[in-house]
Parts: structure tokens; sequence; C-alpha cells
């Protein structure tokens, strides 16, 4: 009886667990969420070290704009007036001019100019004329 | 027990109810906070949080006719330090000892810079070079911030001061050219917004967002920076010469209206400004375009112009000088109290004849002599684009306050104001064939989208043709035909009037203060300058002939040579070949 007992006491066994999708959900989910912190990381990563680049580069910029203004500024400084003469009294020992005096020339230049080549530009070779092959063609042609 | 759970309850109730009121307040007060006064909150708290910069476009040169650079932009940076941060008197002390390597000063000086206050920033050094700026930025010293700016630098130092104006701190230009031509040189700032730290300071990689600015233009003048100096100084010597209280010379080309220079003095050096003195406001002008004066003599070439052009006289047509005219009860004489007895239009001139000046309007008669003075351009700007330009001062025969003896003294140049370019404006229609020019000084503005350049513009002709040549031959005889005379200038043909004029004063004129001045063009034949030069109250010599003449005399040839104007005279040119 008390066997029998036992034997009806005995829980049923347990059915076989079911295999629900919340698992792989949570898991996936966990891993998406992973996956798009790592992206904002990176992204924010990128993000940064653009800005960083960017703003190095402005800055570069900026000190070579600075760097370009300062050159003007000491060209023009060699160039003033005040430069120019006092290096013209000071290093070359000219004097300001006294009465200018102009020569009237009553004769034709000549044709060619005796100049010392070292004053001359340098006198490019004169560009052939080249035409396409079409309009050789068409001179070909007569009354063209 | 019922009563007493009942006292509880009852208590409990209160308590709840006060509870659930307090909370109602809270919530309440949040929904304030949050929702109705949302913006102005958020507004508060970025205001907190962001800072903004106004971020200036390199401001444009100042250019000469030759592109030379009269006024240029360098970068540099003001250096503030903020007092709070550097009560901390060790943090002083070390930040004060990192500066002075890159500042060049003691320790003790930048922090006496810090002066009385303990709050706020104070600016220790302005406009520091850019690398000395950008070396304190990375040195990273607590409380000390540098700020981006720019400043102006005159490669040809003091030249044209009072012309070329200066800027503020802001950057906005507050006189002469750099005020007129603000829009032009200073293009327009962009606005840089950034995440701010409790100090103020940018966040490095914090929120930036930039407006970008318009870019500035440069801007090229009708001034050679040749001429405006040899004008700079002749007018300095004619001053200092003549112990004079300043004076004007303006450089032009008659057929153009282009400005080659432009002086007055007194005026101020763009080296030694200081904003700070108030009594140096009055320097700031420029008195060639700003200053009335009353021409004096130089008028009878306009009075004369007139008379030709109306056709009421010629050189040859005589008048008789008895060395006085009476004019509306008033008795009015030559400047030298001679009479000349019969004397053509041409001697009235060589002679400057105040009782032939007076004919002369007679002849005319009041309504074509006005007429013709505001077809010369006199009672109104000539739209130079320079700023504070008189209009100067002509009362007409309409005008209520007017007396016929007004119209005597104005022939001769008293009782009407002009300026000194209306002056110059006026002989130049002369030397231009008759057509009156509007003078101008800024060539063309140069900018990201292209040039903009400024076309001579004739404003009207003034006198004929025929005329135009009738006076230059009259005003070479002046010059040429007056034995000694000072504004001769040797290798070249000249055309020239003198002016001497009293100075008005309440109540009538000084006979001790006078303005000289002279207006003179050359070559005749082919006019390619024409000078103004005006002394004011010179001691000693007090006439046009003595004292602005030689100045026209010594500067012409100057300019004529540098211009590369043959001389026209063959005492000067030997005959080669």
């Amino acid at each position: 009886m008390s066997a029998l007992d036992r034997l009806i006491a005995r829980p049923l066994p347990r059915p076989f667990p079911r295999v629900t999708g919340v698992r792989p959900v949570l898991v996936g989910a966990f891993l998406v969420v992973a996956c798009l912190g790592l992206l904002q990381v990176a992204q924010t990563s990128s993000a940064t070290t653009t800005g960083y680049n960017l703003q190095r580069l402005q800055d570069e910029r900026f000190a070579t704009q600075a760097g370009v203004h300062q050159l003007e500024a000491e060209v023009a400084v060699l160039t003033s007036i005040d430069r120019i003469d006092r290096e013209a009294r000071g290093r070359l020992g000219m004097v300001p001019a006294g009465t200018a005096l102009t020569l009237e020339v009553h004769k034709q230049p000549p044709e060619q100019q005796f100049v010392p080549l070292r004053f001359l530009s340098e006198t490019k070779a004169p560009q052939v004329k080249t035409s396409s092959w079409w309009q050789r063609l068409l001179n070909l042609l007569p009354f063209f | 027990m019922p009563q007493r759970m009942a006292r509880v309850s009852w208590r409990l109730l209160l308590l709840g109810v006060l509870f659930c009121a307090a909370g109602l307040v809270l919530t309440a007060r949040l929904a304030q906070l949050q929702i109705v006064s949302h913006g102005h909150y958020a507004v508060q708290a970025e205001d907190e949080h962001m800072g903004m910069e106004k971020v200036f476009p390199p401001r444009g040169a100042i250019l000469d006719r030759n592109g030379y650079p009269l006024a240029l932009t360098l970068d540099t940076y003001d250096i503030y330090i903020n007092r709070k941060v550097w009560q901390d008197e060790k943090l002083a002390a070390d930040g004060a000892e990192a500066l002075s390597s890159v500042l060049g000063r003691r320790p003790d000086e930048i922090l006496a810079a810090l002066g009385p206050d303990t709050d706020g920033d104070a600016l220790v050094a302005g406009s520091i070079g850019y690398d000395a700026g950008r070396k304190i930025i990375e040195m990273g010293v607590p409380g000390v911030k540098a700020t981006a700016t720019i400043v102006r630098f005159h490669p040809e130092g003091d030249l044209a001061s009072a012309l070329q104006g200066f800027v503020g701190r802001d950057q906005t230009g507050l006189s002469g050219l750099e005020a007129d031509l603000q829009d032009q040189l200073g293009g327009s700032a962009g606005t840089l917004y950034f995440e701010r730290d409790s100090m103020g300071n940018p966040i490095p990689f914090g929120y930036r967002q930039l407006t970008q600015s318009e870019p500035a233009s440069d801007v090229r003048l009708t001034i050679d920076r040749y001429i405006q100096e040899a004008t700079e100084q002749a007018l300095d010597a004619a001053i200092e010469k003549n112990a004079a209280n300043g004076g004007s010379i303006i450089v032009m080309e008659p057929k153009t209206g282009a400005i080659l220079a432009m002086a007055s003095r007194p005026s101020f050096k763009l080296s030694q400004l200081d904003l700070a003195d108030e009594t140096k406001m009055e320097l700031y002008r420029n008195r060639a375009v700003t200053d009335l004066y009353e021409p004096g003599s130089v008028m009878k070439v306009v009075t004369m112009s007139t008379a030709v052009d109306l056709s009421l006289v010629t050189p040859n047509t005589t008048y008789e000088d008895t060395g006085m005219a009476y004019v509306g009860g008033y008795a009015i004489e030559n400047w030298d109290f001679s009479a000349n007895g019969t004397t053509t239009m041409t001697q009235l001139l060589q002679k400057s004849l105040n009782t032939g000046a007076v004919w002369v309007g007679q002849q005319i008669g009041p309504e074509r002599f006005y007429d013709y003075a505001k077809r010369f351009g006199f009672g109104e700007p000539t739209g130079v684009g320079l700023g504070g330009e008189a209009a100067g001062t002509v009362r007409t025969s309409e005008d209520p306050e007017w007396y016929p003896s007004d119209l005597a003294t104005n022939s001769f140049g008293q009782g009407i104001s002009v300026t000194p370019l209306q002056m110059i404006t006026a002989v130049a229609a002369i030397a231009n064939g008759g057509e009156l020019m509007r003078p101008y000084i800024v060539a063309d503005v140069v900018g990201p989208d292209g040039s903009d350049e400024t076309q001579p513009q004739v404003v009207r002709r003034v006198i004929s043709e025929s005329t135009a040549r009738t006076l230059t031959a009259m005003m070479n005889d002046v010059v040429e035909g007056t034995p000694s005379h000072g504004a001769r200038v040797q290798g070249y043909h000249v055309a020239g009037k003198t002016g001497t004029s009293f100075i008005s004063v309440p109540g009538g004129y000084a006979p001790d203060r006078v303005i000289t001045s002279f207006v003179g063009f050359a070559p005749v034949s082919d006019p390619r300058m024409i000078v103004l030069v005006k002394i004011d109250e010179p001691q000693g010599e007090r006439l046009g002939g003595t004292v602005a003449a030689p100045v026209f005399a010594e500067l012409a040839p100057k300019i004529l040579s540098y211009l590369g104007v043959p001389p026209d005279a063959p005492a000067l040119v030997q005959q080669g070949g």
C-alpha cells in the first residue's frame, strides 16, 4: 500500500522543457546593443580624430596665413620709399637728382637695337602654326 | 479603539494631503521650469555653456596706385589674464614667470598689469606676434587667455596718415579711408560658437560651429606714394619756413579727376596714435575735404571764365581801374591799393585786381554768376567719397541774406567758402577743356569676385572748350607774364593763379590773419597735373605769390619728371643726333 502510495505520490516525470525564442532574442539583442555601442564608440572616436585633425589643419592654415601676412609686411618694408632712400644714400652713395636734362633726338631709331643681349628678355621660338588634318584637307580643295 | 483609528486616519490623511500638496507644488514648479519657462532657462544654460567669438576676416590692404601697400594686416594676439584665477599667489607667480620669457617683460611688470581689481580679465599684452601668441596658448598657463586679433601695419610709416585713417580694437575703421571704405576693407565678420569650460575657455573637441566670414577686399588708391611723400615734405617745409598754422596740398590729374596726393596739416601720425588723448581729436580729420576757406583771388579765374564763356569779355577787353569800386555803400580797393588806369582782362588777372573782378562780376550779374559758381561745383560736395566732406557756402541772390555787395566780394573770392578739393576740381575743369570731372581716390577694389574699377566721370560741361583755352592762356600769362613770378617752373609752361584771403571772424575779417594759396597746372599744352597749395596764416610773407607759389614751383618739376612728362621749353632740351 505504501508502495502503491509512493507510486501514486511519485510525481509525474516533467515534460522535456520547450525551447522558447526568449533567450536567443535576448542574446541577439545584447549582441546588437553591443555592436551598436561599439559602432557608436568607433564613430565618436572617428569623429573626434577627424575633429582633431580638422582643428590642427585649421591652426596650420591660420599659422601659414599669418606667415604670409608677415612676409607681405616684410616685403613692403623692404620696398618702402624710406628704405630705398636710405639704401640709395647710405649703401650706394647716391644723391638727389639736380636739374634733369632731357635730350631730344632728331634721328630715326636704328632698325636693329644694339642692346647687349643680357639686357634683352629671352626671345621665345616662334610657335609653328599647326592645323588639323581636316583643315589641311579643306585647303587642298579648289576655291576654298 | 475606533476613535483612535479615526484620529490616526485624520492625521495620516492630513499628512497625505500635505505630501500631495507638496508634490503638486513641486510638480507645478517643475512644469513651470521645464515647460513654461523652458525657452528662458534653455537660453541661460546655453549662454553659460556656450561661448561666442567674432571671427574677422583679414582686413584688406590699402595700396597706392602702383600697388605698393600703404596699410596691411598682421595677425596678432591679445593676452588676457583672469584676475580671479590669479588670486592664488603661487599660481600667479608661476604664471607670470612663464609668460615673462615669451612677452619679454619682467614677472613683476606682468603682475602689475593686473591692476587693483580682483575680478574680470586684464589685458596684459596687446597685439603680440602670432608665433608668440601660439606659444602662450600651447603653454596652457592657468587663467591666461589669448584672443586672436589683427593689427594694421603701415610700411610707408606716417605717409598720408589723415587720409588713411585708423581702425579701432574691434577692427572697425574709425577715421579716414579706413572708416569710409569699411565695407570693402573689413568684409563681414563670421561667428564662432563653442562649448566652454567654467573659465570661459573653449573645451577641446567640444561643440564648435563657425559661420564663415565674408572675405575683405583690397583697395587700390589713385594716390601715388612718391608724389604723396614729395607733397607732404613740401607742405611741412612750407609751414616751417613761413611759421604757418597749417595748410593743404592736393595734386590731381585734371583729365580724369584722379587724386595723386592729398596732404593737410595739422594732422596726426599713425605711429604716434593715442586715442585716449581727447585733445588730439581734431587732428584726425582730413582738412583738404572737411575745412572751408575763402579762396581769395583764385576765384577770379572762375569769375573770368564765366565772363569769357558768356562772351562778355575777351582777354583784351579793358576797364578803367581807378583803384576803388563802390558797391552797395562799400568801397572796395585793390590788394595793393593801386590804381592802374586802363587795364585788360589779362592784366587784371596778372595784377590780381579786386576792382577789376568787381567790374567783371557786375557785367555778369548775380543770377548768371551764381549759376556758373554752381556749375563749377561750389556749394555742393564733390562726391569724392571721403567722409566729412563739406559742401561749402555760397550765398546766392535768391538767399534773403544776400546783399549786392556779396556779388562784388564773391567775384574776388571773399564771402564765399569752399574746400581745397572743390577749388582744385573747379580749376581742373579749365585745364580739362571745360569739363568738370568728379574727383576720385579709389582706383579699384579688388575682392574675391574680381576687380571693381572706378571710371573717370564727367560731372558736366562747365565752360566751352574755347573758353577753357582762352583762360588757360590767360593763366599762363599770369605766371609767365609776371616778372619773377614765384610759380615758374624751368622747362615747363605753367598756368596758374595766386590767392590771398583774409580769415573771417565774428563781425568781419581779421586783418592780420590770411590764407595764401596757389592753383596751377602744367604743361599748358597738355595738362598732366594740377596742384593746389594752401598755407594757413603764414607769418612774415603774407601773399599767395610769395608763400604758396614757390611751393608749387618746387613740387611741380618733381611730379612732372616722375610722371615722365618731357619739358616743353627748348631751354632745357639739348638737340642731339
